[in-house]
């Protein structure tokens, strides 16, 4: 910004903040196959188009149809962009010379990287971290046994927790990113990746959220197989006399792992979903003999169990 | 960035459709037809009915979960079954139990991600419209899971109908903005999408939930027990799709045995140890492990999104 016309050429800290508040809101407003994110993207120029080009008509139809273009990113750490792109409109519009290809490149190299940064952070890990904590404060583990809701009461505090972090980390990061782009322009970008502290960060939270997966797969995946094999005189329960004795939970972990297997090998998880429920209703028709009870003491004639392994034969 | 065609569209609508009925067929068609066979007299739970005012307010919050209003954070907050629940639970009556709902259909979709504009299923709907069955009609944790996935899939159908329509929009935006209009734009960006938006969630949602409420809580309720019991071992196996969804993202490198770590420590703590016990390990662990591999780590960083992302990344 060497040869700047001081004055009203300059973005003042509240077009940003409302280009900032702009783009929070209505990011993902007008969302489609077509440009995805375009028209919020050129949604939160507004304020600075006013104040850049206002009474220009023929550069406010300009910069209008600029940020029209294809964009899609993270709106959180995507912000960044957001904040370049100002700086550089900012630059334009004192004069430099910077070509409406130098703004979209800029615009369109950015989004795909810090897209696959974002989402890995955000929704890969962050988020399922906190409704990890917010399904477990709400108790819901505690009810597994027994399968009937009703009448037990959750605790509250599990969602009310989840919403505010959530929020906190949300627009946090979104304020920074946006803010620190502005100030730092494309370098902050280049030094962030190159200081290794997004590696960090990611690697770092990676580790958490295994651990806490890890967890939550024990707590809420639940398996039991119902039927006995007879081996000579002797009657073996497949659940307790076998599985078990391998590892107590052995049977869950395997099917989670069976299962991301076969999710990462693309089949769509509703279809797995679907798959799943006609395999547990399977599961429990008693193809022969007795029907089961609802928590049997015995094993019955299905493969599955619900609430629980069967337990020991009564003696009679 | 490529650009989804009018023919991919068109084939990734028709093979939701066929999905859709495919779930619907499995779901509703194939128990009704076995409990028409084989009712017994079960005793059925008490069924609150919804008014038309909490089927108004439950059609309005799914609205919010998708539309901007609120700081843009619907998508974080609303839109996930932990908060819908919960506040399903509010317009109930019934908070705690509405959130321990939300948290148990949250589990299916923990990892549910949407990138670069593609969305695997809707948390959304299944956490709204399922709460408020299972909370209207006393179903057990299982029947509420499995009655998730239908949901779940007729979301999708919602997301693509907008993602589709809102391309009318950008065109709009884009006359707007030839005739330098920035009020225009505003209106394409806001208006006009938020209006569809709200015709194809709130008024389906409400319509759905006053009138349909009773007809499927009575349908699950007169299920034969062995259905039953199937769905509460759905109850046990559907969240593994939601973990390993999750795992997808942050289950690879040097990160992966912390979720044998953490699936052991619950497993070996039993009810003691809680999710919250593990995150603080976890935060201890995550320090350990990245300050251990010192320089290493941008070898150990996951930065490359799955699959869905790869089309230019982006969230929501």
């Amino acid at each position: 910004m060497s040869n700047t016309p001081a004055g009203d050429r300059s973005i003042t800290r509240s077009d940003l903040l409302k280009s900032w508040f702009l783009w929070t809101m209505f990011s993902h407003s007008n969302y489609n196959y077509e440009r995805l994110q375009a028209t919020g993207f050129a949604h939160s120029m507004v304020p600075i188009i006013k104040r850049l080009y206002g009474g220009d008509k023929e550069a406010t139809r300009a910069a209008l149809k600029r940020h029209l273009v294809f964009f899609n990113t993270e709106p959180e750490i995507g912000a960044v962009i957001h904040g370049i792109t100002i700086a550089m409109e900012e630059e334009k519009a004192n004069g430099a010379p910077i070509t409406d290809t130098a703004i979209n490149s800029t615009k369109s190299g950015l989004m795909g990287p810090l897209a696959g940064v974002g989402d890995t952070l955000t929704q890969g890990i962050v988020l399922p971290l906190l409704l990890a904590l917010g399904i477990s404060i709400t108790g819901l583990s505690t009810t597994n046994t027994t399968g009937d809701l009703t009448g037990i009461k959750g605790n509250v505090l599990g969602p009310i927790l989840f919403l505010v972090l959530i929020a906190i980390y949300s627009l946090s990061l979104t304020y920074f990113s946006f803010m620190q782009g502005y100030v730092q322009g494309r370098k902050l970008v280049t030094s962030v990746f190159k200081s290794g502290l997004i590696d960090r960060v990611i690697v770092g939270a990676g580790v958490l959220g295994n651990l806490v997966l890890g967890g939550l797969a024990a707590k809420f995946i639940t398996i039991y197989l119902a039927f006995d094999v007879q081996i000579g005189a002797q009657k073996v329960r497949a659940q307790q006399d076998f599985l078990d004795k391998i590892m107590p939970g052995i049977l869950p972990l395997a099917f989670v792992l069976f299962t991301w297997w076969i999710l990462k090998r693309g089949l769509h998880p509703i279809k797995l979903l679907v798959i799943y429920l006609v395999i547990c209703i399977l599961g429990a028709v008693p193809f022969m003999g007795p029907a089961p009870q609802w928590i049997t003491d015995q094993c019955g004639s299905s493969i599955l169990q619900p609430y629980g392994p069967c337990a020991d034969p009564v003696a009679k | 960035m490529k650009r989804p065609t009018l023919t991919r569209r068109g084939s990734r609508a028709a093979t939701a459709l066929t999905l859709f009925a495919s779930t619907l067929i499995v779901a509703i068609g194939f128990p009704s037809v076995a409990s028409a066979f084989s009712r017994g007299d079960v005793a059925t739970a008490e069924i609150t009915s919804v008014s038309l005012i909490q089927a108004i307010l439950i059609g309005l919050g799914y609205y919010l979960s998708q539309s901007p209003w609120l700081v843009g954070l619907g998508f974080f907050t609303l839109y996930r079954p932990l908060v819908a629940g919960f506040i399903v639970g509010l317009i109930m009556g019934d908070p705690g139990q509405g959130a321990l709902i939300g948290a148990a259909i949250n589990l299916i979709y923990l990892g549910f991600i949407s990138a670069g504009g593609s969305l695997p299923g809707d948390p959304a709907l299944a956490g709204w419209v399922g709460t408020t069955i299972a909370l209207a009609g006393g179903l057990n944790y299982g029947a509420a899971l499995a009655l998730a996935v239908p949901l779940g899939l007729l979301g999708t159908v919602i997301w693509n109908a907008r993602m589709t329509v809102d391309s009318i929009f950008v065109h709009m935006a884009d006359k707007a903005a030839d005739e330098a209009d920035i009020g225009g734009v505003v209106r394409a960006n806001i208006m006009y999408p938020q209006i569809f938006l709200f015709c194809i969630t709130a008024v389906p949602v409400t319509t759905f939930v006053y009138l349909g409420t009773k007809f499927i809580t009575d349908l699950i309720n007169g299920f034969p027990i062995w259905l039953l019991s199937g769905l509460a071992i759905c109850g046990g196996v559907l969240p593994a799709i939601g973990i390993a969804m999750n795992m997808r993202f942050i289950f690879r490198g040097s990160a992966a045995p912390y979720f044998f770590l953490g699936y052991l420590g619950i497993v070996a703590g039993g009810a003691q140890m809680s999710i919250m016990v593990l995150a603080i390990v976890g935060v201890a662990l995550a320090f350990l492990h990245v300050t251990l591999l010192g320089d290493r780590v941008s070898q150990h960083a996951v930065q490359k999104a799955p699959s869905g992302a790869s089309n230019g990344g982006g969230s929501e």
